[in-house]
């Protein structure tokens, strides 16, 4: 084979692999084009041209959605308790991670392996007893008592990921700082904050869109509409208007766009996050 | 131990005992809770008192739990099936044609998107009256314009395509990240010793990324086990019947929906939670065995 038919056969191989994508892209794409454009039709639109675009967008349903089901109060409950979640996550992650990364003591590495281990308890195994404690202490229907199960159930894969990360971090650096008059929490704000920071950031994102997304334990937990996370508000409504999709559409809509600008801000982190487990 | 390391240990434990508590707390007593109560006859109200394996034997006679634990066995068809997908995905990335960084972030997208939301969505296109059933009719086939998630085969069918296309873009980045390891020089070399493109994917890149496809294989099936609770509740929830439950549907079923069945819920997560054990044991000593070969 001469150069000029390896290169026409490589650009042949670029043009396949690139149809390939671009087909697999709308079968990932046309879902999400579907619930956007029937968001903006009337019923009958929409049984009538479900695939098309709508005539003119059509924001009723969206107005619907706020004045009469009130879907903002769950948008705001639904970001207090991600956000909650992956500030102390992020807090707690970070001290105890500089312990098992840096100062390693008798029995840290046993303690480590503990805590790793029990993130791969199911919520379900846990979320029995802790319904029946909160209810005794009056805590069902609170954001305080998603934001601590989040907290449990999030904080072992943060270890894990922010140890590994700041056992990179050389040892002379915090040395320095300790001759320079830092003490445990001078450390953690002057080296491994600002030194760690990458994986400080990969976590929080992950951690954001787990609790967004979360199901099982709000639906346990928040059994008052006014109370619930936007996704557990919405399931209601999604079941409740099984002859009206645009409007099981536009709900859908509010929930994902959220989750989706998260995901254009932050998809390098995310994409290359994927691999710490498996790689290192 | 001097004061000076003393000291020092005080404080590095004093830095970790948020985390130990809330796990003790949130975690630890839950356990010991659930196995406890899987013993008894807790109804949630009235009754709690022990009763040995009752529990255990009435659910090991029960039709539902076989049918259920069926269920879940059938479900893993999805794994071979988005791992192959997955395969061939970071295949075709790994050449980097021009766009690839821009396709590998659009099929992630499911990913970041609520499993409910997904199931919902799954749920619509797939219903009667829904675009699948119309492009059906429309392309002259309305006999096959069917309710969907009226029968066993047909919904199981349904909740297997979302678990596959919900993690097409998961398996994707995750082979993409194993084939990026593998030193190029390996596939030179094996090109220049005459090997064509079949004998290169089989006899070189599969056994070297063989740890990653063991890890998403062990990780995929855990994940059936413990993760199919929100598209079970939004595409079928557990209908017809108990045809398409899985075993974590079902803990919350007999938990939150039927009253009085407390002392069998539990002992259902007790199950479910041996399975999950058993296999993180395997997924555990797998990795153990890979970190032998690459040292």
């Amino acid at each position: 084979m001469n150069v000029m038919q390896k290169k026409k056969l490589l650009r042949l191989s670029s043009v396949l692999i690139l149809l390939t994508f671009i087909v697999l892209s709308l079968s990932f794409l046309f879902p999400f084009y579907y619930m956007f454009v029937n968001a903006f039709k009337s019923t009958p639109e929409y049984y009538k041209s479900g695939f098309k675009l709508p005539e003119h967008f059509n924001w009723i349903n969206f107005a619907t959605m706020i004045s009469q089901f009130r879907i903002q109060i769950n948008m705001l409950n639904s970001l207090f308790i991600s956000a909650s979640s992956v500030v102390l996550t992020a807090l707690l992650g970070l001290v105890a991670s500089y312990v098992f990364a840096k100062r390693p003591f008798k029995g840290s590495n046993g303690l480590y392996l503990a805590i790793v281990f029990s993130m791969f308890m199911p919520s379900q195994v846990t979320l029995i007893p802790l319904y029946f404690l909160y209810s005794k202490l009056n805590l069902i229907n609170t954001p305080f008592a998603v934001i601590i199960c989040f907290l449990a159930a999030s904080i072992p894969s943060s270890i894990m990921l922010m140890t590994a990360y700041f056992k990179g971090i050389p040892n002379e650096i915090c040395e320095a700082a300790i001759i320079d008059g830092c003490g445990f929490f001078g450390i953690i704000r002057n080296v491994i904050y600002p030194m760690g920071k990458p994986a400080i950031a990969v976590n929080a994102t992950f951690v954001f869109l787990r609790t967004w997304n979360d199901f099982l334990t709000p639906l346990v937990l928040l059994t008052k509409r006014e109370t619930q996370t936007v996704v557990v508000a919405l399931s209601a409504l999604v079941s409740r208007y099984q002859s009206d999709p645009p409007y099981q559409m536009a709900g859908l809509t509010i929930a994902v766009i959220p989750a989706i600008v998260m995901y254009l801000f932050f998809q390098k982190y995310l994409v290359e996050g994927v691999n710490a487990g498996s790689i290192k | 131990m001097s004061e000076r390391t003393r000291k020092e240990l005080t404080i590095s434990l004093l830095g970790i005992a948020p985390v130990i508590v809330i796990l003790l707390i949130f975690r630890a007593y839950p356990l010991g809770s659930v196995i406890y109560n899987s013993l008894t006859n807790w109804d949630g109200l009235f009754r709690h008192d022990f009763i040995g394996f009752k529990n255990y034997i009435k659910i090991f006679h029960a039709k539902y739990f076989w049918l259920t634990l069926g269920n879940c066995f059938i479900m893993f068809i999805n794994v071979p099936i988005q791992i192959l997908i997955g395969l061939v995905v970071s295949m075709l990335l790994y050449e980097k044609t021009p766009g690839w960084k821009f396709f590998r972030s659009l099929y992630y997208l499911p990913q970041i998107v609520s499993a409910v939301i997904v199931g919902y969505l799954f749920a619509i296109f797939f219903s009667y009256g829904g675009p699948v059933n119309s492009v059906l009719r429309a392309i002259g086939a309305p006999n096959l314009a069917i309710e969907w998630l009226g029968n066993r085969p047909t919904a199981i069918g349904v909740v297997i395509t979302a678990l596959v296309w919900i993690n097409i873009g998961w398996q994707g980045v995750l082979m993409l990240g194993g084939l990026s390891s593998i030193n190029p020089s390996v596939f030179e070399a094996a090109k220049i010793d005459g090997a064509n493109f079949l004998q290169r994917t089989f006899l070189v890149m599969l056994p070297m990324i063989g740890r990653v496809i063991e890890y998403s294989f062990i990780y995929s099936v855990a994940w059936t086990f413990t993760g199919l609770f929100p598209f079970i509740y939004s595409i079928t929830n557990g209908g017809p019947g108990y045809d398409t439950t899985t075993l974590d549907f079902l803990v919350y079923e007999k938990a939150f929906r039927e009253d009085s069945a407390l002392g069998q819920a539990c002992a259902l997560a007790v199950i479910l939670l041996i399975i999950v054990c058993i296999l993180t044991v395997i997924q555990r000593k797998i990795s153990e065995r890979a970190n032998d070969w690459s040292e």
